[in-house]
């Protein structure tokens, strides 16, 4: 038996992470198929099959429900979707410049003072192509929609264009006035929204590339003892690189020699560099500032940090907006009521004793007012707009549907570590009876040299009192109790007050209550002694950012109700809860029940924003209503959130919901705009009086209203 | 003419209702098909002489769904 192959194949035509599963599913059915796999994200599906599989079949059984599949040569190169997007816009563009090329003497000729025949002729052979080549796509999709009894924005369009069009030929017999740059006009502006959604995408694929320009052009290869420069991507894992002070990183690796602090904004948003030595993880595109480093490749290509993000990127904007939903909506109720009053005025006009022909002029004429030719920008153009000013201020929305779903946000949970407090122990109290300074000099020095991040967190704020430290002579870690070393000659026990107990040293009644004061206010203590006697107390905390506290006020005062979920102990919970002012507290949820506590919360009504960063947030940030990532970058969590907020500042989560909101009520008063003046003339059409200045009118200004008011979103702070 | 709703919960999107519509649509027998993306159903109306409940089933299955109930 000879052994399965792999097919990888390019896949074209999803929309969400559905057509991914069917995919899988039909795949997987056919002859020969062991298995298949289909990423959504990149666009791309991976089949495990018998060596005598008809590949031909694989791709004609998806192409029947309604996917292109093509299987990629070894070696070829793929194109990235960001590009694809890119393609798409160009060919939007394309589209709405030709039907524009037609509209633009169709309507320069409707706008003539003097009608010939001739002029009326010319405009319908002008409008014809518009409405039939380039309007397809709403029949097509309208006729779709009629065989199952529905209606959406495509039937409003090929009705209202179609209709246009019908009367106007009629006209062109009968010498009345015609409304051929109605549908022409209908038809281009709503391929000029297409083409806007289509640049809202590459525009964000604009941030994709900044992203990958972010990285490194070059990396030092140290072979045998020489620098070669390559190409980032020629390194292998195992390979050596020197990055020299002042560079960036070209890839993930780990520090063989050397110590530098770096700079990590890009992924962690802490705008401090961060040290780092021999064994420190360190990521391409972060900045080496001071020292020269040597370090072993772990990480190339897609499995990089930095290619990690920009493939969720590419996954965010990969997602459809059903957003358009609204419009949709709107136009299934919209569609049958016009139809409705066309009937009702035929009826009226045959009652009073109207002709025929008058009975069916007027009842066309409200179905070509009606459609607001409008209607394609509305969405659109808040989105691009308000997306682009996300991005500006640091909020990526991953996927237009986020702006419908967070203006309903009423609750806020938010996980604790990283996302209200900096995530490093630091140090915040010191008790020791006036003689602090020998007191941190000896207890730091020993935890200066151990790895435990409470031990830097000691170490560095003993250096930040002006203390030098030295090294100890020898130091000795007592698993899950403390440390024991001796400094200057001196043995010094730094621990939890058993250790101290086990080594013989007295507890002072201070001491005690000291430990016990600082332990209530959610901090960390530990003992200090020498010599039989505890000497002192230290306590180190989590530091609460600095911008937490206006960020849970802020969200208060919109409303919202603020919970903090978290797996800490209640007590250092409840300390940081009530120094930021949050609202209600979980504590000790265990990580797996972080997502069932939303649940929980979604049961009871509530629409839940979950901020998360860690990857056990993941599932939380999925089951949200609307998931926003915090920072960090490296992590999955950024992968399973809806919104991104590109920097650790907690006041982004404010910021999103707030443009969120601005958004998605800017796409409502456009669709009320993109209604208004169509819907007020409707009563004109019914009467016998639309002409085509006041359809033109309609035109102009519902479209220049949608525009204007989706621009003010650029505005938003 | 009967009515019946199917649940399936993979209904994820407008392209999802597009293609249950479509396929459901070219079947003999059924008169109107609606999906609630919301709710994640397919309401079919359909002569029960003419068609089968086991063909509308296998017809969702076919574009790849799973039908629940």
């Amino acid at each position: 038996m000879s052994e399965n192959e792999t097919i990888t194949f390019d896949v074209e035509g999803m929309t969400c992470a559905t057509c991914a599963l069917r995919i899988e599913r039909i795949l997987g059915r056919q002859e020969g198929v062991a298995g298949a796999v289909v990423n959504f994200a990149v666009m791309e599906a991976k089949a495990v099959v018998a060596p005598d599989t008809d590949v031909a079949a694989l791709v004609a059984a998806v192409d029947k429900i309604g996917y292109k599949i093509r299987p990629i040569e070894p070696g070829e190169q793929r194109q990235r979707p960001a590009e694809r997007y890119a393609a798409e816009a160009r060919y939007q563009l394309r589209n709405v410049l030709l039907a524009a090329l037609l509209t633009a003497p169709l309507m320069a000729l409707s706008m003539l003072a003097t009608e010939s025949d001739a002029t009326r002729i010319w405009q319908g052979f002008l409008a014809t192509p518009v409405v039939f080549v380039f309007g397809s796509q709403f029949h097509r999709m309208a006729l779709k929609r009629l065989r199952s009894r529905n209606a959406n924005m495509d039937t409003l369009i090929s009705v209202g264009s179609v209709a246009a069009w019908a009367y106007s030929v009629a006209a062109l017999a009968t010498g009345e006035p015609i409304f051929f740059e109605t549908s022409g006009m209908i038809i281009t502006l709503i391929l000029l929204g297409r083409f806007f959604e289509a640049r809202a995408k590459g525009n964000a694929s604009h941030a994709i590339t900044k992203l990958v320009n972010l990285g490194a052009k070059q990396a030092r290869m140290l072979v045998d003892g020489k620098h070669e420069m390559v190409d980032p991507l020629e390194l292998s894992p195992g390979d050596s690189v020197v990055v020299f002070p002042g560079e960036k990183v070209p890839i993930d690796g780990v520090i063989v020699t050397g110590r530098s602090s770096i700079d990590e904004t890009m992924f962690t948003g802490e705008s401090l560099p961060v040290d780092k030595k021999a064994g420190d993880r360190v990521f391409g595109a972060t900045v080496n500032h001071e020292g020269r480093l040597e370090i072993e490749v772990t990480h190339v290509g897609p499995n990089t940090a930095l290619a990690q993000i920009v493939k969720l990127v590419e996954d965010a904007q990969a997602t459809k907006a059903p957003v358009q939903k609204l419009a949709d909506r709107i136009s299934s109720i919209f569609v049958p009521i016009v139809i409705g009053v066309a009937l009702i005025v035929f009826g009226s006009w045959l009652a009073v004793g109207g002709d025929l022909g008058t009975a069916v002029r007027n009842g066309v004429a409200v179905i070509i007012i009606a459609c607001p030719c409008a209607l394609g920008l509305a969405t659109p153009t808040a989105i691009m707009v308000g997306s682009g000013r996300g991005a500006e201020l640091g909020v990526l929305f991953k996927g237009a549907d986020v702006f419908e779903r967070s203006p309903a946000i009423d609750t806020f949970v938010f996980d604790k570590t990283g996302t209200l407090t900096l995530g490093a122990m630091t140090l915040t109290d010191v008790v020791a009876d006036g003689a602090e300074d020998r007191f941190l000099y000896l207890v730091g020095s020993i935890e200066a040299a151990s790895e435990h991040p409470i031990g830097r967190g000691v170490a560095f704020g003993a250096e930040e009192r002006d203390i030098v430290l030295s090294f100890p002579d020898h130091v000795e870690t007592v698993p899950g109790m403390g440390v024991i070393g001796s400094v200057d000659g001196v043995d010094v026990t730094v621990g939890k007050s058993k250790l101290m107990a086990d080594r013989g040293l007295q507890i002072s009644d201070d001491h005690l209550d000291a430990t016990e004061r600082l332990e209530r206010e959610g901090k960390t203590v530990f003992l200090g002694g020498w010599d039989g006697e505890v000497r002192g107390v230290i306590a180190v905390a989590d530091r609460i950012r600095e911008s937490a506290v206006g960020t849970i006020a802020q969200l208060h005062d919109m409303g919202a109700e603020t919970i903090m979920l978290t797996g800490d102990n209640r007590r250092t919970a409840e300390a940081v809860a009530r120094s930021v002012g949050i609202g209600r507290l979980l504590a000790e949820v265990l990580p797996g029940d972080k997502a069932a506590e939303v649940a929980q919360l979604q049961g009871r009504g509530k629409t839940v924003a979950f901020v998360g960063d860690g990857i056990n947030d993941a599932p939380a940030l999925t089951q949200a209503d609307v998931g926003m990532a915090v920072g960090t970058g490296t992590d999955i969590a950024i992968e399973a959130g809806d919104i991104v907020l590109m920097s650790g500042e907690p006041r982004l989560a404010a910021t999103a919901v707030r443009l969120g909101r601005a958004t998605f009520s800017t796409i409502k008063q456009n669709l009320f705009w993109a209604f208004l003046y169509n819907t007020a003339a409707i009563p004109l059409a019914a009467a016998g009086l639309l002409n085509p200045m006041v359809a033109a009118g309609a035109m102009a200004f519902s479209s220049a209203s949608v525009v204007t008011n989706s621009l003010r979103l650029r505005r938003f702070t | 003419m009967t009515e019946k709703t199917f649940s399936v919960p993979d209904i994820h999107c407008g392209g999802c209702a597009t293609s249950i519509e479509g396929a459901l649509g070219g079947i003999d027998g059924i008169g109107s098909v609606k999906v609630d993306l919301d709710g994640q159903t397919v309401g079919v109306d359909f002569d029960e002489s003419v068609v089968q409940i086991d063909v509308i089933v296998n017809t969702i299955e076919d574009q790849g769904y799973v039908v629940t109930s």
